[in-house]
């Protein structure tokens, strides 16, 4: 993989990962979720082949596609095009997220010197970033979707660190299972929550 | 590869029965005998099972193999280990047997057996760090039973799946970092790194003080009888794995600070636990403060380990679970007897008039937990004080303190329940809910069998006390 390719995936995947705190508008945010998927699997393959590498990419599009439909299905989803103001919320969200990435930033090479120097740089900014991401999300947030969402960003980013460290199926499989199950946890919600609103 | 293997009949067979139940959920009573069948089978087997896994079945000699191999990793389940599997698979069986009585989840038979089998794996499993995401699955199933019917899904079952989450990392990194150290065994930094992720880990998996705060919310919410099964597993095999873990890594074990430090958090979680629950209003609460203190006891036990603590906490699993299953039997039957009852002690207010025998079994099962001499958890209690006690008595004043601020909460709760209040009359139940003459066999049964344990714990507790023999670096033979 390139390096610029690379600086791409990872600046992309952690404007994905900002847009799902920053941004509460359903669509775009499981929209990102997918994009955040697809630039884990392009940063993966610096340390897996593509093979092995298209397993999370394949298990996150479907956690993404099971989240989107469980979405439509309970009428909650809003159009893309929809255009909002920000709020303050938003504005207070945003200048985190980019407190976020600066940290990661630095953490990224630092990691690197003190406890796992076989990871790259990219890929160390890119993990420490999206369970940054995911924790902050997890413990600001109390609304289903989005509470799942940070659940699914933080263990993409522990998924990450963790395949430049280790390689086992067995593993994979589980990581699958816990994420598509989380999907599923996070559809059950959401289903949840409409309803007892609804009745 | 063969097929006789332990991990086949103690895993993979009830895991299979678990998702041929789901094709008969809508049966409710067909799927609760089928789990409640399964399971005390699968407990009796294991319990009586021979230890060198040489069976003699008609005549014929069959030998059993510990290990399941699947691609380079094991699954192991030696003959030593068979009395926790039995003890798991026994924990099933009690808690769907009494299960359809109450308005519990129809996939609870179901989800009970899968997570059972769940947990042995979880004990079985080679290397251990692949536990960490077996426990994050065990969690994902059991928030289906947690979260309750018709309601939104509340705060605790969220913030449950959250610290349970954030606990994987640690566990998975710190298993990582092992391989490095048992190649470095002089690593010091390792060594400490590694200690340090362990023990985060496992006190967010084990919500200890002050990890806890979502463990009262989601006992608030979700129905006792769910909540005292699913943290009965967890506490039990947590604390069994930990032992699994201390005995498996020396650098762990022998690093100094390990253990004391192990004593503080237990002595400091089961204080927080008794403080915490002598300020409590809402008995649906309770248990939660309950499993904090049980847990604080788990820790200390493990912290005592070459003082007779491991031995402890032994004998302890049986009697506390026999509590749980006392407190959660009581409190679900009066939920379903008087819905009007919140749980709040405004309305218990007088409840001794309406359900003596309910009033008197919760009461009985509190006592039981609190350690009281003659009752179900005395014998092991007794001993951690004691070896708490003759190692330092730095802890002696803080468990006096943590005992008699759950004393505090049995009296207040007895004062409530026994306190008729004059100016309310209190409303007689309907005949369609009338306490049973089989709820009443029930309670009197578990008051009696809790005095019978702690009055002659040789008898039911020693064979439990196998469950310790396959730590041998720990617990070396005398």
């Amino acid at each position: 993989m390139s390096e610029t390719l690379g600086i791409v995936s990872a600046a992309l995947l952690l404007l994905s990962a900002a847009i799902n705190l920053v941004r509460r508008q359903w669509a775009l945010n499981v929209l990102a979720l997918g994009i955040q998927y697809i630039c884990v699997f392009l940063l993966i393959l610096e340390v897996r082949p593509p093979l092995l590498a298209s397993i999370k990419l394949i298990v996150g599009l479907m956690v993404s596609l099971m989240l989107f439909m469980t979405l439509i299905s309970s009428g909650l989803i809003e159009s893309f095009i929809k255009r909002r103001r920000f709020s303050a919320g938003e504005f207070f969200r945003g200048t985190i997220a980019l407190l976020l990435v600066l940290i990661s930033y630095l953490a990224g090479p630092a990691l690197r010197n003190s406890a796992f120097p076989q990871s790259s740089d990219l890929l160390l900014t890119a993990s420490v970033g999206l369970i940054l991401f995911g924790v902050f999300q997890m413990g600001t947030i109390t609304e289903p979707l989005y509470l799942v969402i940070g659940l699914l960003t933080f263990l993409s980013g522990f998924e990450l660190l963790y395949a430049s460290l280790e390689f086992s199926r067995v593993l994979e499989a589980l990581f699958s299972a816990v994420n598509l199950s989380l999907a599923l946890i996070g559809s059950f919600f959401i289903v949840k929550d409409v309803e007892s609103r609804s009745t | 590869m063969s097929l006789m293997t332990t991990t086949i009949i103690w895993i993979f067979l009830p895991v299979l029965i678990s998702l041929l139940l789901i094709l008969v959920h809508r049966l409710h009573k067909l799927s609760i005998w089928l789990a409640c069948v399964s399971s005390l089978l699968l407990a009796l087997a294991a319990f009586f099972f021979p230890q060198n896994l040489e069976l003699n079945l008609a005549g014929r000699n069959l030998l059993f193999d510990d290990t399941f191999l699947i691609f380079n990793r094991a699954l192991i389940i030696t003959g030593s280990e068979l009395k926790t599997v039995a003890l798991l698979y026994l924990f099933s069986f009690l808690w769907n047997i009494a299960g359809m009585q109450f308005s519990v989840s129809r996939w609870f038979p179901t989800i009970s057996l899968a997570i059972t089998a769940l947990w042995v794996s979880t004990l079985a499993v080679e290397p251990f760090l692949y536990a960490a995401l077996i426990v994050e699955l065990i969690v994902l199933i059991s928030v289906l039973l947690l979260t309750p019917r018709g309601e939104q899904t509340g705060i605790g079952v969220m913030r449950y799946l959250v610290s349970q989450t954030i606990a994987l990392p640690f566990i998975l990194l710190s298993g990582w970092m092992v391989t490095g150290i048992e190649s470095a065994p002089s690593a010091s930094t390792l060594i400490l790194r590694g200690t340090v992720l362990i023990l985060i880990g496992f006190a967010l998996w084990m919500a200890v003080f002050p990890l806890h705060s979502w463990l009262p919310m989601l006992a608030e919410k979700a129905h006792p009888w769910v909540f005292s099964f699913v943290f009965l597993m967890q506490q039990t095999s947590l604390a069994i794995f930990f032992l699994k873990v201390l005995d498996q890594f020396a650098w762990l074990r022998n690093l100094a600070g390990v253990f004391p430090m192990l004593q503080w958090a237990g002595v400091l979680t089961l204080l927080a636990g008794g403080v915490l629950a002598s300020l409590q209003t809402n008995v649906n609460r309770i248990l939660a403060y309950m499993v904090l203190v049980e847990t604080g006891y788990s820790i200390l036990a493990i912290g005592l380990a070459g003082q007779g603590g491991a031995e402890a906490l032994a004998l302890s699993l049986l009697p506390r679970a026999l509590a749980y299953w006392q407190w959660s039997y009581t409190l679900s039957s009066i939920q379903q007897l008087a819905p009007e009852i919140d749980g709040g002690f405004p309305s218990l207010r007088g409840l001794f008039t309406r359900l003596p025998f309910h009033s008197v079994s919760l009461i009985i099962s509190l006592l039981g937990l609190f350690g009281l001499s003659a009752f179900v958890l005395f014998p092991a209690k007794r001993m951690i004080w004691n070896s708490g006690a003759g190692l330092t008595f730095h802890y002696t004043p803080l468990l006096s303190l943590a005992l008699a601020a759950m004393a505090l909460f049995i009296l207040r709760l007895t004062h409530t329940l026994l306190t008729t209040d004059l100016s309310l009359q209190s409303p007689i139940l309907p005949d369609n809910r009338r306490v049973s003459t089989w709820q009443v066999i029930v309670l009197c049964l578990l008051t009696f069998l809790s005095l019978l344990v702690g009055f002659l714990p040789h008898v039911f507790l020693n064979p439990f006390l196998g469950i310790l023999e396959p730590f041998i670096h720990l617990l070396p033979p005398k």
